[in-house]
């Protein structure tokens, strides 16, 4: 019995800390995600072709507020990242960097109902929350040969997550 | 006494986690860890074909905006040379060398199915270089789509370094399984293994449980529908593995107790007659 | 009787000492562990892929907030593209990926859809059953897209030659409705082209389903 007690005081403490406090509106999600960050002296934002994809999804996709929240806080770590950096374009970034801003894609996939993968190709697969398949994207927008465009992220992926890895990564080419 | 029976049940409480983990060197280097496993879910899984496949589908998608025809692509792979490369692959994989994914053949003979379909058909090709075009997607199309059939090259570095470590792990793990068994039979008068025995059996039952609880598989699709069965293969039979020891060693373990209680109790019967106790 | 008690009360004691440890490492790792490995455990279920499609039949169009109030799925048809001049009557499929243009026309997954003005972006091969004839197409020609939520026809305004990588000449935020359709030039060629012929479409009449 004191077993058990123990077990469901170390779950409060492991569940308990995790409760949203601020609760994100999915207006204020998106007008989070298609924002113009300037870091540093330089504009970061997404593609408009990702800004719609954002719109249209949470359209389409009630995200909960945790999940919003969740995205929310994970914007604001990868502009933290980059402002540390105090960097101009992702390709100054160090490895360590751009694995940071990896990781915090995965902790999206991983940690919301967002649901995506990779197909081959780098074609990138975003589901609905409802399990159908939403949209299949690849970098370049203008389609016929660019197959070679590979969006290749081990670990995790998400909609909300490569926008956000994908639209600070497009000022490289910038 | 009493600090013995302390002794006693620290020993039960190590003993426990040098066989879990001994039994987990041994699965880990049975499954995951074995080129022969790797090569006998590749078959199982019809990794081969569905790689070449999804290759020669993807191939056709380039067909219509070229202006060729499809029998351009006409031998460009067979599975048989498919199954070699996947074999040379997993082979240099296990032993840590370079994957180096040859596209020379597959260009060659993609350069001369168009010549010969250019000649065949009277058609004089005003710019080279859109050809050229076409023959470097499909060589990418190729190399992309063996790359991400064979995404464990990958994490290919980490892998090496937990195959190269494993062997040590299983080796310390039987020392110390052995070494404190011997000890606690002179020290703790230790005359079977029954609590550890249940108790990893036990403990894999319990991730067999949480795995299945906790990890669903079964959508898990990844760069290729090959790759992801791959995976699911893999998962799938490790998950069965765990499921297998868990009985094992729970039935072991109740077994090897049984026994021990069983001959203690007729042991002390025996003492009792022989001192004329009166049987209960 | 009293021999298989004991047997069973040793089997037991034996049982309870082993459920113990088991119990300890799982509190363990409940407290420890499982924060670490159960997002890789969330990541391995979310990394999916469905092939299940939603029927289009209950999309329809919120005219005040001009959006589509759900999406079409990709890879299903969700308007026909109808060019009377050039004779072309095509399916249009929501995502352009290849596999997709081998049987009617695309739309860029991330440009807008009719009735919601901004650019709205469709690609086909340049064969003659699908774009090849596109250059025919004289300014001020008739563009009509018949979607499952309303007919929407738009008026050729400007014909363009574009460098496969520029993107910004397919603009997607817009400050009126444009269409686009482009595809590979020069026409019937031989092997991978690096242009595009572009095709800019106005909107001049919208007819939305009840």
């Amino acid at each position: 019995m004191k077993k058990i007690g123990m077990l469901a005081v170390a779950g409060i403490l492991l569940f308990g800390f995790s409760a949203n406090v601020n609760a994100m509106t999915e207006s204020e999600l998106e007008a989070k995600l298609t924002a113009t960050y300037t870091i540093n002296g330089h504009e970061f934002s997404l593609k408009d072709t990702e800004k719609v994809l954002v719109e249209e999804y949470l359209a389409a996709n009630e995200i909960s507020e945790e999940d919003a929240d969740y995205i929310a806080a994970k914007v604001d770590e990868a502009i933290q990242i980059l402002e540390d950096a105090n960097v101009s374009n992702i390709d100054a970034l160090s490895n360590g960097d751009k694995n940071k801003l990896v990781a915090l894609v995965s902790d999206i996939s991983s940690n919301t109902a967002v649901k995506a993968t990779v197909l081959s190709g780098g074609v990138l697969s975003i589901q609905n929350i409802d399990g159908t398949e939403f949209a299949r994207v690849t970098k370049s927008a203008i389609r016929q040969t660019g197959n070679n465009n590979i969006v290749l992220i081990t670990g995790g992926i998400s909609l909300l997550g490569i926008a956000i890895a994908l639209g600070m990564l497009k000022k490289k080419n910038a | 006494m009493k600090a013995k029976s302390i002794v006693f049940y620290i020993s039960e409480f190590l003993l426990t986690i040098f066989l879990f983990l001994l039994l987990a060197c041994i699965l880990l280097q049975a499954t995951l860890f074995n080129a022969s496993f790797m090569q006998s879910i590749i078959t199982r899984e019809n990794f081969v074909s569905d790689t070449t496949a999804q290759i020669e589908e993807e191939f056709s998608y380039y067909i219509l905006q070229s202006g060729l025809s499809e029998e351009v692509l006409n031998g460009l792979i067979t599975e048989s040379e498919m199954a070699a490369n996947i074999e040379e692959y997993v082979t240099k994989f296990y032993n840590g060398e370079e994957i180096v994914i040859a596209t020379d053949e597959l260009q060659t003979r993609l350069e001369d199915n168009i010549v010969t379909y250019l000649e065949q058909n009277n058609i004089v090709v005003a710019d080279e270089a859109s050809l050229d075009q076409f023959v470097k997607e499909i060589v990418n199309t190729y190399k992309q789509n063996v790359e991400d059939a064979f995404s464990f090259s990958l994490v290919q570095k980490p892998f090496i370094k937990i195959k190269n470590i494993l062997p040590f792990g299983l080796g310390i793990s039987v020392l110390l399984f052995l070494g404190l068994a011997i000890f606690s039979m002179f020290f703790c008068k230790r005359e079977n293994l029954s609590i550890p025995l249940l108790a990893t059996g036990l403990l894999y039952g319990c991730i067999w449980y949480y795995l299945a609880q906790n990890l669903d598989m079964k959508n898990f699709y990844v760069y290729t529908t090959a790759f992801s069965n791959l995976v699911k293969g893999m998962y799938e039979i490790i998950h069965n593995h765990i499921d297998i020891i868990a009985i094992i060693f729970l039935v072991s373990g109740f077994l090897s107790g049984g026994i021990y209680y069983f001959f203690k109790v007729m042991k002390e019967q025996k003492i009792k007659s022989v001192s004329g106790a009166k049987i209960p | 009787m009293h021999k298989a008690k004991n047997v069973l009360k040793g089997i037991a004691k034996n049982f309870a000492v082993s459920f113990f440890f088991v119990a300890f490492f799982a509190f363990l790792f409940f407290l420890f562990g499982e924060k670490q490995i159960k997002p890789y455990f969330s990541l391995a279920s979310n990394l999916s892929y469905s092939t299940i499609k939603k029927e289009n039949t209950d999309i329809s169009f919120d005219s005040v907030q001009k959006r589509l109030l759900d999406y079409p799925n990709y890879g299903t048809i969700w308007a026909t593209l109808k060019i009377p001049t050039l004779n072309l009557e095509l399916p249009v499929y929501h995502g352009d990926t290849l596999d997709l243009l081998r049987y009617g026309v695309g739309h860029l997954a991330g440009s807008y859809f009719p009735g919601e003005g901004g650019g709205i972006v469709l690609d086909a091969h340049n064969t003659d059953e699908y774009f090849g004839t596109l250059p025919n197409l004289p300014i001020g020609g008739t563009i009509i897209l018949d979607t499952i939520y309303g007919e929407f026809t738009y008026e050729v305004t400007e014909t363009k030659i574009i460098h496969q990588t520029d993107e910004a000449s397919l603009p997607v935020k817009t400050s009126e409705e444009t269409l686009m359709l482009y595809t590979c030039y020069p026409m019937h060629y031989m092997g991978l082209t690096s242009e595009r012929y572009v095709v800019y479409a106005k909107l001049i009449g919208a007819d939305y389903e009840s």
